[in-house]
């Protein structure tokens, strides 16, 4: 074991990193001043591309430049940072790619690179079977992926994405055939984002030194969500598709959140987190809102690499006890009125307009909890809770408002930032995109309930099962292991009997 | 209530004596501290009453844990001539030893003698070891995630788990709900749960006597299960620790969950096809008293170059008054910075002293205290601050949002982005973490109805004893710099193991500033006089703090200083710059910088400071090895290389003994069990150290774990201890304990404080006594008295 301090070329590689993020930038500014779609043979520029290969670019060289020193000294540091760039790279081109053999190329080296990574520390056993569970699931997301690319060339006899979008509601091709394309790319989404059942693998990966965690959390978590974007037009064109991203979504979401609730150490509540807010994403999806899971997904980003880099500080301030049920009740639904009024005026303000769609009307509902949990959060706080009361009412009621205007406002930003991307077909409406707007409005109205009466449900004994349940993330991760060593030991005795 | 019913064919009572070896097991597990009041420990600290030679077999069995470094490690040191055969041959007569054959181990010629090692198992470790499986890890893992559930912490929505019940009700109550280990394969966990004893003790008894354990082996495999969960273990142990009790407590309920969940696995599991793998355990162990030998030359050779470093006693003092008297921290970092400053001007004096300056504070921060002392004290008084403490509404609002159902979704999508900025802020080193500012804070110093402040009578007390253990009576300088010190680092979780541990890791502004606003205090100096300290009118105190991490050092409340002083401190000021400087050029060096120009050196360990990626911002107390109680003529001059802790100590300003018990009994135990955290972190950062930081996991502000989660971790991480190419930085020495005073004078608080001598005859430091009138150091040989063996140059 000696010792390889980072050298020129992992210095070079830096450099290349932070060259893609001026890349990308440069392509944003001109993208914005001309949003003109373009494209060179399998890659498309365009305002998405460009916005999201920003992201990922940014994160990946702030993750190297915090890996450079950080891992200063770990034996194999070299391949670590080699490996960094290259998964890094691999993510980036994922956006752009439009060439479906390129894109499925990319899409595997991403996974390649990031099982690198994830193994990094060999003589941590620990590392190997979530590591192990993530390469068998990501596996079955590529076939369902190859497989989608299959029927897309033999269906519609092009490997090009533009040119199958632009041909996807052609007659000609056998029927059933698109929605079987939509479905085996949700499919190949669900299993690279984490979602249920395939989330298990994601709070298990800790094993990783930190940067990983963070470029995984923050810019390869995403790539199912890139991928639903490259087929958006095709998607909005098949509910149930669309009907089954928006359920799976609550789902994760919820599941994710109360999970996250339990968690002791801060990276796994991290995990959990992001498990539960690409569980709100993929639900994104399924309202057919592609501009908001965009802004979701970037702002996300840049939160969740912060989160996880900056794990080393300790709290600042000491933790404020939960209020009782009756009063939070009453201050969540305070708010969530008054949010009402304020969402109005922000619609008004910034042209945004949630009876549009079903979709749209869900996540303007979804914003309204939102501030009814806002109004709980700061008569939790010690300066609110008992007193100045009067003053605690303004900031709440000024807050309602900029927080209506701020979110309707950059859901009508991005979806006119974004509109020269696809044009404005995408649009979901009928009883399926009722149905799948009605499912998260119902599931995080419960989650609001379920969290205000918390303090006092965990008190009962059956509220203590549910936290033992709640903490292992209802044994799911257990029994996916399980299934995992019984293929990987298979796997394992067949390779040696073949040797 | 005990419940054995297996017949038992002792004479005596059974229930006492198993009591008793919990009682025992349960001792031998040292405190630890959570992060923000993360101060050393001697890892060791159950053993101090037990031969390190002993303690370190004992370890061995049961923790498969090394106190000394391997016979490789000496053979290397041995081969670049870390020690010579003169080193060799006087440890080999000592012991009793053939020289040639110590020899012959060192050069590879023989092998190295082996024991047998006492393998005692756990259950879960004697199943995984025939059936290839992985119980004792799971076992393991669970035991620990419920310690850390039950442990209150952050203000989370779920009710605390313990209330009044214990740790052991608890867990019971929540283990028979769990179903995960139940999936991974041990059938009928939740009625094997169900059925246990309700009391911890009880169950204790209970799984011992179904499990068979043989009474001889009790303690071993008691001791063994306390080993796997040796972090929590520790964090229990602190409770009981600082009441100094004997009674477990809630490490006896750990004990009872954790030989439980062990019981368990023969119990539940099925497994028939047996797999036996290669023992993960050691067969032999590399006999620890021949490695303690070679121990002890190596420190032999080090105490030798110490040695000579020191200069013979002054022939007269000179009784000149010098302009300045600085008193800094006997922490090792302040001795190159003394050396530099003394270098700028004869006129300047320094001085070593434990830096809370014997000022025992509960610091009170918006109605929370925390304790500015060492460990081993009680905060004596209450000083709080009146500044009303920064809201933090809007801050503790958005991180409830994070967590809230909806409001977590909102929240990313309005405030993401803003990290954007953020993470280009952190990563060009722009941002840094707020940090209270205790060197402008106002102090309340008047005292309170609520018990804070200072009685008149108080600060008369205070400002005697510092003079007093100082050594302070009749020379004082025109200024007299309190230095207390601090590091400085981003994204830290063991941030306060680079500050000061006599303030219980913190900085040490907050002391200095107190410290010195008593000195000056118009009423007590009035009044010093007649306690015999004769503080001349012009003298002033300031309080300042030196920044390990940047070696500078930074004056307080200079907008008090009388007009008269002003020039006085523009001077210390500059000298304290320019021996700066120097300390930095010449650290640099340890840290792995290339030679740079000195401005930019500056700016580059200020950069390395606010990196929030840095994982060696300051090399803190490595390398450290020695504890010198001298006077400061006596190491005047000396490149200790800021190994040595220096503490002032004149032998005839102390007629009755009372400081030297003091400095024996207090700052020398502190040192030492800094001085064995780093010992014991570096030879086995796996039990005693906390691991790589790349994987630390934070659990609140507990403590860190790795990775996934498992145990909670102790000590320092590997990059504090190891350099960057993986070699040792810190060089494993025990503490060499050298005073200046006659041996009777030594001899004699020995004699009056047992712990002190434990902690000395039973080799966890090697105390040196220094002829005040001469040259020559005389080592106390552990259970023999002086010997006349070492004679200085």
């Amino acid at each position: 074991m000696h010792y390889e301090k980072a050298g020129r070329v992992e210095h070079a590689l830096l450099s290349f990193l932070c060259g893609l993020f001026g890349l990308s930038a440069i392509l944003l500014v001109w993208q914005i001043i001309a949003p003109q779609p373009f494209s060179i043979p399998g890659i498309t520029i365009d305002r998405l591309s460009a916005s999201i290969t920003l992201l990922v670019a940014g994160v990946g060289a702030v993750s190297y430049r915090f890996a450079l020193r950080y891992l200063d000294g770990e034996p194999r540091q070299r391949q670590f940072l080699r490996w960094l760039a290259f998964t890094v790279a691999a993510a980036y081109v994922l956006m752009p790619a439009t060439n479906l053999l390129l894109l499925f190329s990319v899409w595997l080296l991403t996974s390649f690179g990031l099982h690198q990574l994830l193994t990094f520390y060999r003589e941590r056993s620990e590392a190997f079977p979530p590591a192990r569970k993530k390469f068998l699931i990501s596996r079955l997301g590529d076939v369902a992926l190859l497989a989608a690319i299959g029927l897309i060339g033999l269906g519609w006899g092009t490997l090009d994405l533009n040119v199958f979008l632009s041909r996807v509601t052609e007659a000609g091709v056998w029927p059933f055939t698109p929605t079987v394309v939509a479905l085996l790319i949700v499919t190949a989404a669900l299993t690279k984002s984490a979602q249920f059942p395939f989330h298990s693998w994601l709070p298990e990966t800790m094993e990783a030194p930190t940067p990983v965690s963070a470029l995984m959390h923050a810019g390869i978590i995403n790539a199912g969500g890139v991928l639903l974007l490259h087929f958006a037009p095709l998607l909005v064109t098949v509910p149930v598709a669309l009907l089954l991203l928006a359920f799976v979504g609550t789902l994760t979401a919820m599941l994710g959140m109360v999970a996250m609730w339990a968690q002791t150490n801060i990276k796994r509540s991290l995990a959990w987190s992001t498990v539960s807010q690409m569980g709100f994403m993929m639900l994104q999806f399924g309202l057919a809102a592609f501009p908001a899971a965009i802004l979701h997904l970037l702002g996300h980003g840049c939160y969740k690499a912060w989160s996880f880099l900056r794990t080393g500080d300790l709290p600042k301030h000491s933790p404020v006890p939960p209020g009782s049920p009756a009063r939070s009740m009453m201050m969540g639904l305070f708010g969530t009125l008054l949010a009402i009024p304020a969402l109005w005026l922000a619609s008004m303000i910034t042209g945004f307009a949630p009876f549009q769609s079903p979709g749209k009307l869900a996540l303007t509902f979804i914003v309204a909890l939102a501030i009814g949990q806002m109004w709980i959060a700061i008569f939790r706080t010690p300066t609110y809770a008992n007193s100045n009361m009067l003053s605690g009412t303004a900031l709440a009621l000024i807050s309602t408002v900029i927080i209506a205007t701020f979110a309707v406002g950059l859901y009508q930003g991005a979806e006119i930032f974004f509109t020269p991307v696809w044009g404005d077909v995408l649009i979901a409406t009928g009883p399926i995109a009722w149905a799948a707007a009605i499912l998260p409005m119902v599931g995080f109205a419960f989650m609001v309930i379920l969290y205000i009466v918390l303090p006092t449900f965990s008190r009962t004994s059956m509220g203590r099962a549910f936290y033992v349940h709640a903490l292992h993330g209802f044994y799911f991760g257990a029994i996916a292991d399980l299934l995992v060593e019984r293929i990987w030991n298979n796997f394992a005795v067949r390779r040696v009997e073949h040797a | 209530m005990l419940n054995l019913n297996r017949s038992v064919e002792l004479e005596y009572d059974t229930e006492y004596i198993l009591r008793d070896e919990v009682v025992e097991v349960c001792r031998q597990i040292p405190p630890l501290w959570d992060l923000s009041n993360y101060v050393a420990v001697n890892p060791f600290l159950g053993f101090v009453s037990r031969p390190l030679a002993e303690a370190a077999r004992e370890i061995d069995d049961g923790l498969d844990a090394q106190i000394l470094p391997d016979v490789a490690y000496y053979r290397n040191k041995w081969r670049d001539g870390a020690f010579s055969r003169e080193d060799l041959a006087h440890v080999a007569e000592r012991a009793g030893q053939n020289i040639d054959f110590l020899e012959a181990i060192l050069n590879g010629d023989v092998a190295i003698p082996l024991r047998p090692a006492n393998e005692v198992m756990t259950c879960a470790e004697d199943h995984d070891r025939h059936y290839g499986t992985e119980w004792n890890e799971k076992i393991i893992r669970h035991v620990t995630l419920w310690c850390a559930v039950q442990i209150p912490q952050d203000g989370s929505q779920w009710s605390d788990f313990v209330t009044d019940r214990g740790l052991y009700a608890a867990w019971r109550e929540a283990a028979k709900e769990d179903r995960s280990l139940e999936i991974a394969g041990l059938r009928g966990w939740r009625s094997w749960v169900r059925d246990l004893p309700e009391d911890a003790e009880a169950a204790i008894a209970t799984m011992l006597d179904r499990l068979s354990i043989p009474y001889a082996e009790r303690k071993a495999y008691l001791y063994r299960l306390l080993g796997g969960v040796f972090g929590w273990a520790s964090y229990l142990r602190r409770g009981s620790w600082e009441l100094g009790s004997d009674e477990p407590g809630m490490l006896g309920d750990l004990l009872a969950i954790r030989i439980c969940a062990d019981a368990a696995v023969p119990h539940l599991t099925h497994d028939s096809v047996q797999i036996p793998v290669r023992s993960a355990m050691h067969a032999a162990v590399e006999d620890e008293s021949l490695r303690f030998l070679f121990q002890e030359a190596l420190e032999d050779a080090y105490f030798k170059r110490v040695s000579d470093q020191l200069a013979p006693p002054p022939a007269k003092t000179t009784g000149e008054r010098p302009d300045v008297q600085a008193i800094f921290c006997i922490d090792v970092r302040s001795e190159p910075l003394r050396r530099h400053l003394e270098a700028q001007s004869p006129k300047i004096q320094t001085l070593g002293f434990a830096g809370f300056f014997a000022v025992s504070l509960d610091w009170q921060v918006d109605g929370k205290g925390s304790a500015r002392c060492p460990v081993l004290l009680k905060p004596a008084v209450n000083i709080q601050t009146p500044e009303p403490p920064a809201k933090g509404a809007g801050k503790s609002t958005l991180k409830q949002m994070q967590m809230a159902p909806a409001a977590a979704f909102t929240f990313v999508e309005t405030a993401g982005l803003a990290y954007g900025v953020g993470l280009v802020g952190d990563a060009l080193n722009q941002f840094t973490t707020p940090r209270a500012d205790e060197g402008h804070m106002v102090i309340e110093l008047e005292p309170r109805d609520h018990g804070t402040g200072m009685t008149p009578e108080v600060r008369l007390n205070t400002a005697a004893g510092i003079l007093k253990n100082m050594g302070l009576r009749d020379t004082f300088g025109r200024l007299v710099l309190l230095c207390g010190h601090e590091g400085r680092s981003e994204n830290n979780s063991h941030a306060a193991g680079l500050d000061c541990g006599a303030c219980g890791g913190h900085g040490g502004a907050i002391n200095a500033r107190v410290a010195a606003a008593v000195l000056n205090d118009p009423a007590v100096r009035a009044q010093l006089p007649a306690q015999g300290f004769q503080v001349p009118t012009d003298t002033y105190f300031v309080p300042g703090l030196h920044d390990t991490s940047v070696d500078e050092v930074t004056l307080f409340d200079t907008d008090t200083i009388p007009e008269s002083h002003r020039d006085d401190v523009t001077q210390l000021q500059r000298w304290l710059a320019q021996a700066g400087v120097q300390v930095r050029a010449e650290r640099s060096m340890a840290l792995g910088i290339e030679k740079q120009p000195q401005g930019f050196l500056d700016k580059l360990l200020r950069r390395r400071a606010q990196d929030w990626s840095e994982v060696r911002p300051e090399w803190a107390l490595a390398r450290n090895a020695a504890f010198i109680a001298a006077r400061r003529e006596r190491t005047y001059g000396a490149n200790l290389e800021g190994r040595s802790f220096l503490h002032e100590y004149d032998w005839k300003t102390d007629p009755d003994n009372s400081i030297l018990t003091l400095i024996l009994s207090a700052p020398m135990v502190v040192a030492s069990w800094i001085n064995l955290q780093y010992f014991a972190s570096t030879v086995d950062n796996n039990t005693f150290g906390c691991g790589t930081k790349a994987l630390h996991n934070r659990v609140g502000s507990l403590g860190v774990v790795l990775g996934n989660g498992g145990d909670l971790r102790t000590g320092l991480a590997l990059q504090s201890v190891h350099a960057p190419d993986g070699s040792w930085f810190h060089e494993p020495l025990r503490l060499q304990v050298i005073v200046e005073a006659p041996q009777e004078r030594i001899e004699a608080v020995l004699t009056a404080n047992p712990d002190v001598r434990h902690l000395i005859d039973n080799d966890w430091v090697r105390l040196f006594a220094l002829d005040p009138e001469s040259n020559m150091s005389t080592r106390w040989m552990p259970g023999q008295g002086w010997e006349h063996k070492i004679p200085a140059t």
